[in-house]
Order: structure tokens, then sequence, then C-alpha cells
């Protein structure tokens, strides 16, 4: 796993970096079908601790990049922008009472949602492996951003 | 009208709310304001400012506090930019008129009289609205008649505090004993024999999330003719660790709190602060708000924005602290 000022990034994960879209998610395929998505420790990082999170409903379709649940912190209420178009299957219900597990844990019990996706071909859009890192270290570079 | 899907509102609530929405219509009309002040990033759904910030807080002692009450613990001034010397001040007000930001807040930490001293200050407080042209608002602790007579002199915009309704509050969350409501009041008599614009701010359960002086805070405030009102309601993770684990007051509670001030001050703006617990509680509170006729919401929930519309009232949206609501706003 690389580690670029204190933030971890998983290189067996996939991501969707784009700055200009808020856009700093990872995708995990859980291989049924559906994939897992969340917040890379570089967003949690920016957010600050988490105070809210309210996922939309299972069962909604998203778009690639609209949003999948809203966050909140002291300084910073936005959208998570799903990394994937498709349907809601599942919501972090331990996510509700304890919304700092997204900062605490992002690749693991502060995961987001799980989504069925409805357009296969958009996994292709994703980054992955060394070009994953290179984004987000840009990012953290850019931004200054130290985890941890 | 649509709202989030498990979110359910008490239908009597709302019919005993109506009143509040009949003095909003007959005094203000159909104007709502929404506020979206810069020390946030603020984007859900429906509402979203996409133009840098222009209302920024400044905090004079940076994050500390002396008084550290229970409710805070001085978290509120982690987000403001900090000046703690009057050169700073100065300096830190130009950078910001250089990027564009019109208006700040200043306030700080309070020492253990609940005062936030900003005597050392007020030359350079002068200097950011005389020769920067900034609108200048003070978000203050206590005041004497001194310290009003120098935030005139310093020509300040509004003058901003809270007002405690109960002594057990002041005594037990701000660990001040020793002083009563005859100090908050005597705080806004200072404020108004000086000629300023008040602002008092009430927070709702700040009695450990229980409703308990905020009724009588309203009543005091109302007797002083105040520029605005703004309701806030406390948000526990923001407190101490015991503070953590006690819920805020319920939506419904707050609602009443809420409706009371509009009836209490029927031709005075009344809004939502940006303070207040998140998630489907701040939805169901802010839909509260807005039958019982408050006049803005700052950093409305999701959806918030939407039904106003359906409602037919005209929103307004404002990079403005809520606080200048009486005044022109910047959209």
């Amino acid at each position: 796993m690389a580690v670029v000022n204190g933030c971890n990034i998983p290189e067996d994960l996939l991501y969707d970096v784009d700055p200009e879209a808020n856009a700093f998610t990872w995708a995990k395929d859980n291989g049924d079908g559906t994939f897992t998505i969340g917040l890379t420790s570089v967003a949690a990082a920016m957010a600050g601790r988490l105070v809210a999170y309210t996922p939309k409903k299972v069962g909604k379709t998203v778009d690639r990049r609209k949003s999948v649940a809203t966050i909140e912190s002291g300084k910073w209420v936005g959208p998570v922008p799903s990394p994937l178009t498709g349907e809601i299957v599942e919501i972090n219900e331990a996510l509700k009472g304890n919304p700092a597990l997204v900062n605490d844990d992002p690749y693991g019990a502060g995961w987001i949602a799980k989504i069925k996706p409805s357009n296969p071909d958009e996994v292709n859009l994703l980054l992955k492996g060394q070009a994953a890192v290179e984004a987000l270290t840009k990012v953290i570079n850019e931004k200054g951003i130290k985890c941890g | 009208m649509s709202f989030p899907e498990g979110v359910s509102l008490d239908h009597t609530l709302l019919e005993e709310l109506k009143e509040g929405f009949e003095i909003r219509k007959k005094f203000f009309g159909d104007t709502i304001y929404f506020h979206s002040p810069g020390f946030k990033h603020y984007e859900v759904d429906d509402f979203k400012v996409s133009s840098g910030p222009k209302f920024v807080d400044i905090s004079i002692t940076g994050r500390h506090c002396e008084l550290m009450c229970d409710h805070c613990a001085s978290k509120i001034l982690w987000h403001m930019i900090p000046a703690t010397t009057p050169e700073e001040l100065i300096r830190v007000g130009e950078e910001l008129k250089k990027k564009g930001i019109q208006g700040v807040l200043i306030s700080g930490g309070s020492n253990k009289d609940g005062v936030v001293e900003l005597m050392p200050f007020l030359k350079a407080m002068r200097y950011l609205k005389e020769e920067l042209g900034m609108i200048l608002t003070c978000h203050v602790g206590l005041v004497d008649k001194e310290l009003a007579e120098g935030l005139k002199e310093a020509q300040v915009d509004a003058v901003l505090l809270d007002i405690i309704g109960d002594d057990r509050t002041i005594a037990e969350v701000y660990k001040m004993p020793h002083k009563s409501v005859k100090d908050y009041e005597a705080s806004l008599r200072n404020l108004k024999d000086c000629g300023h614009n008040i602002v008092p701010h009430v927070i709702i359960g700040l009695h450990y999330g229980k409703i308990l002086g905020e009724y009588r805070a309203i009543d005091l405030i109302s007797d002083f003719e105040p520029s605005a009102l703004v309701l806030v309601v406390v948000m526990p993770y923001y407190g101490k660790a015991k503070f953590q684990l006690l819920p805020p007051p319920k939506a419904e509670d707050s609602a009443r709190v809420i409706l009371h001030a509009r009836k209490k001050l029927p031709t005075t703006h009344v809004v939502i602060g940006c303070a207040r617990p998140a998630g489907e509680e701040r939805f169901k509170l802010d839909v509260y708000a807005l039958h019982a006729g408050v006049n803005g919401i700052t950093f409305p929930a999701e959806g918030v924005f939407s039904y106003a519309k359906e409602m037919g009232l005209k929103p307004i949206v404002s990079q403005n602290c809520c606080s200048t609501v009486f005044m022109p706003q910047w959209s």
C-alpha cells in the first residue's frame, strides 16, 4: 500500500479522482455484481472529522458523479459522488451512529455504500495501481493535505 | 410536498405553526433568505453557492477560550481565521479584501467573566470598516458601557451576542456562577444605549439538551428592539465529552421555541443560524422553521430550499452571515 503524507492509498482498489468534480472516491469489485464504494483517506482528511452521514435511499439509481450520500463535518458539507452509475443496494448503517468511521477506517468500516453498476464500461474510467497513486499524490501535494 | 423517506412530521404541530407563518406573510411577504457564509463549504442537491466566499469569521484569540463552556469547548473558534493582535487583524483584513471578501465577523474566546476582550482591537476594527469598506459584525460576550461605546466608535455594523435566560445554565454550562441573566440584560441595555444594531442569539437546548431559559431569553430580547434574532440549536458533538453523549432537543420542541420568537418579534427578522444538529434532524427543524415563519435559514438541509419554493416562498440566496439579514444582501 502506498502512503503519501500519512494518507494510505491501497493499490488493489479502483479510484475516481477529479478535483473539479470533488471526486476522491474508491470502488471495490465484490465479485457478486456489486461494488463497495467509499471516500479515500485524502477526501476524509480534506473534509475533517465527520459528524453526519445522510445516504440516499436503497433502491435509488444514481448516475456516475452524482451524490450517493451527503456527509458533513465542521467545515465541509457535500455529496459523495458515486464513481459508477448504478442502483444503491446497501448503505452503511454503522455510519449513521458513528460517521467518523470514515476518518478512522476509510477503506474498511467507513465504507459509504454498495451499488450494483448498470454500466459496466464505466469501470474502465476508474484509475488503478500506480496511476491512482500518482493522481492522489498530485492532489495531496497541490492542496497540502496530511492524514492522521 | 416532497421530503426524505422515513422523515415524519408532527401534523398537530404544523397546525400550531400556521400562526407564525401568517405573521411572516403579513409583515414580510413571501421573501425568504438562505444564507451560505464563507467559512464552510456547503453543497447539497438543491442548494449550493458556486462563487468564492464573501463573508468570513475572524477570531482574536485563535482557538483559545478561557471559559471552555460545556457545550462548545472552544470548537466554534476552530474554523475562524486567527488574528490575535491588532496588527495581525489589519494584515488579515487587507489580505481578505484582496481576495474579494466583503464582510467579516470578529469574535473570539471569552475570559472567565464571559467577556471577549475586544478593547485592544477597536482601532484595527475601525480600519477594516473605514479604510477597507468591509461590513463589520462582532460576536461578543458580556458588554459593559466602555466596550459598547468602543464598538460604536469602531463603527461596527451589528453586535451579536448569545442571551441566556436561566441562571442555572450560566452557572453550570458556562461555568460562571458569579454571573446571572441580569448581566446579559445589562449587556443588551449597554449596547442599545449606544445605538447599536443588536442581533441576539438564543441557543436552543443549551442546558444539556433541555429547553430551560430559551423562552425567557426571547422575552428579554423582545424588550430591546433587536435588528434581528438568530436562533441556533446546540450541537452535542461540539461539546465536552459529557455533552457529546446527550441528545439535542427534539426538532418539535425547538420548533415551539421558534414559534414563540416569531410571535414575540412579529416585525423583526427571525433567522435560523448555522449551528444546529446535522442529518435528518436538521431537515425536520428547517421544515418546521419554514412553517413557523422564519425569515431565513443558514445552510438549509438538503431538500429545504426546494420545499420553501413549494410552499410559495421566494428564496433569496445570500453569502452574508445571517446576522446581517436586516441589511442589503450579496448573492
